[in-house]
């Protein structure tokens, strides 16, 4: 086959794959892909996407009219190739020929791993495969507020009501361009109570806020949820961080008459100067950690619980940021005991280990995976409250693609390029095709 | 999860009374709390709470603690805690509260400043 033909190939896979998409449910991708992969020499495309706590790649199926995924198990993320191919967002071989693992990325945002099998191995079959993939990974997300089967799909255990709600109105949990990788975790995943994390890009700024509505019940997710909402409205009205608090208390009271309170940090990051700008209303104060070692968290004098009207006045504080400092919002559920004398996972530790797997060069979304099991394997598999992380990264001033975005957020490296020394190539089928 | 709260009116006089709190004050035990320390008001608009012998105070525990502050200022009164734990302390800093409520290390100091002094020589 010709240079020509096969790049003919390429092109018709993808537009193939594009207009079918128009009039397509989630259900017939995996056999559209299948067979419109055909036409670039893939012989086989099968999707597994990663569930909501990172643990398990499920192969997407559905009316398959290839039948290539019925009969494919699960996989751990832990120990799998494929696994280590989500977790390090690299191109891996599988175990058959011509058979890879490929990571499955909408922007920044990791949904899971394709495997793949190509009649070529070479340059253009990995450009070809990136490309699918990313195409791939765009229609999946598309369908997300439309397909039950997908929410399905990424769950491993019965949600709570609040969860339902809160996993459909935060944003995505990772986001990255030149300026800033923003990534965010939440535990337990299925059954939040009153834990929020939020994040918007909004021309150079990107707005940071974290919340904490009082409870463990239905109740504080709905006060949650009611504080986010009033907190984007009065935002997107134009409100600065103290007058966008003073909405969502305003809010909060009208509904709960001081019976609720949020507690939350609001924040604005200016990518163009690295000025950070916070209001403490009740939280834990934000920490910033710089570098391999040090980390101090950011004093600000606290105003009140949003929804206790309790009258003291909030104070908007600043701090000049340097590139590469990472800002991390949390909620008491990461470092504090729920139960007197219950076990406390700590702020030193907390702080610990995001510096060491920074310094590891793991990608900030495969920390905060990490981060999360290993609180829940300190409270022995079972967290009595919310566990909620956001750490944006200020990379600089400039908004385009960089590889420094690229590399803390997992993308694969584009062909003929060579970013960083891969960590933990320890497996013999490890190699890059 | 079964929790335990003690809710205990352990003294008063006039306008002030005393309650002694001791256990968890959690959700499962705030709307207990709230209810048997807003009942004390109607006499005495003054609560000190004695709080040397609180395990745990929990966010929903918190909140009853503020509304209760509310209500004492309706009725014309306040709410003094005394001896506070550490881990209440902490919350009272982070929120702010500390600032709205206040917190004296013992008992007797709080009955001394409670209420303009009601207990001196009581």
């Amino acid at each position: 086959m010709t240079d020509r033909e096969r790049d003919a190939g390429g092109r018709a896979m993808l537009a193939g794959m594009l207009a079918d998409s128009h009039l397509m449910p989630i259900e017939l991708l995996p056999a559209k892909a299948a067979e419109h992969a055909g036409a670039a020499g893939f012989t086989e495309v099968t999707v597994f996407l990663a569930d909501l706590r990172g643990e398990v790649l499920y192969p997407l199926t559905g009316d398959t009219l290839s039948g290539s995924s019925r009969d494919d198990p699960p996989l751990r993320i832990e120990g799998t190739v494929a696994g280590r191919a989500f977790q390090y967002g690299e191109v891996l071989a599988a175990g058959g020929p011509g058979q890879w693992w490929v990571p499955l990325l909408d922007g920044t945002e990791r949904l899971g791993v394709l495997r793949v099998t190509s009649a070529h191995d070479d340059a253009r079959a990995r450009q070809d495969i990136d490309s699918f993939a990313a195409l791939l990974a765009l229609m999946i997300v598309g369908h997300r507020n439309t397909s039950d089967t997908l929410a399905e799909l990424v769950r491993t255990e019965p949600m709570n009501i609040a969860a339902e709600m809160q996993w459909t109105i935060m944003p995505p949990r990772t986001f990255a361009d030149g300026r800033v990788v923003i990534s965010a975790v939440m535990e337990p995943a299925h059954s939040i109570s009153g834990d929020v994390f939020e994040y918007a890009i909004d021309g150079p700024l990107v707005h940071l806020t974290i919340l904490d509505a009082m409870g463990h019940d239905t109740a504080a997710g709905l006060c949650g949820a009611l504080a986010l909402g009033a907190c984007r409205n009065a935002r997107r009205g134009g409100a600065d961080l103290l007058a966008t608090g003073e909405a969502v208390e305003a809010a909060l009271i009208d509904q709960y008459r001081r019976k609720r309170y949020v507690t939350g940090v609001l924040a604005t990051l200016d990518t163009r100067t690295g000025v950070l700008s916070w209001v403490n209303r009740g939280h834990l104060p934000p920490v910033v950690i710089r570098g391999s070692r040090w980390s101090a968290n950011l004093s600000c004098r606290p105003a009140h619980p949003m929804g206790t009207d309790l009258g003291i006045e909030g104070t908007v504080c600043d701090e000049q940021l340097q590139p590469g400092d990472r800002v991390v919002l949390y909620t008491d559920g990461i470092t504090e005991a729920r139960r007197a004398g219950g076990p406390e996972f700590g702020l030193a530790r907390f702080t610990d280990f995001l510096i060491r797997h920074h310094a590891d060069g793991l990608p900030v979304p495969e920390t905060l995976r990490r981060l999360t099991h290993a609180i829940l394997d300190y409270h022995n598999g079972r967290l009595q409250d919310d566990a909620t992380v956001l750490i944006c990264e200020w990379l600089g001033p400039t908004t385009g693609p960089s590889e420094q975005a690229a590399a803390l957020t997992g993308l694969p490296e584009p062909e003929g390029h060579r970013r960083r020394s891969s960590p933990e190539h320890d497996t013999p089928e490890g190699g890059r095709p | 999860m079964n929790t335990t709260l003690h809710v205990e009116l352990t003294e008063s006089h006039d306008r002030t009374a005393v309650i002694t709190v001791a256990g968890d004050l959690d959700l499962g035990t705030a709307p207990d709390f709230y209810q048997q320390t807003t009942a004390a008001l109607e006499r005495h608009p003054v609560l000190v709470l004695d709080l040397a012998r609180l395990a745990f105070c929990d966010s929903s525990g918190f909140n009853a603690l503020l509304r209760l502050r509310r209500r004492t200022q309706e009725a014309g009164g306040e709410v003094v805690l005394a001896a506070p734990p550490g881990h209440l302390l902490r919350l009272l800093a982070l929120t702010g509260a500390e600032a709205v409520l206040p917190v004296h290390g013992s008992l007797s100091e709080a009955l001394a400043s409670a209420g303009g002094g009601a207990f001196d020589g009581g």
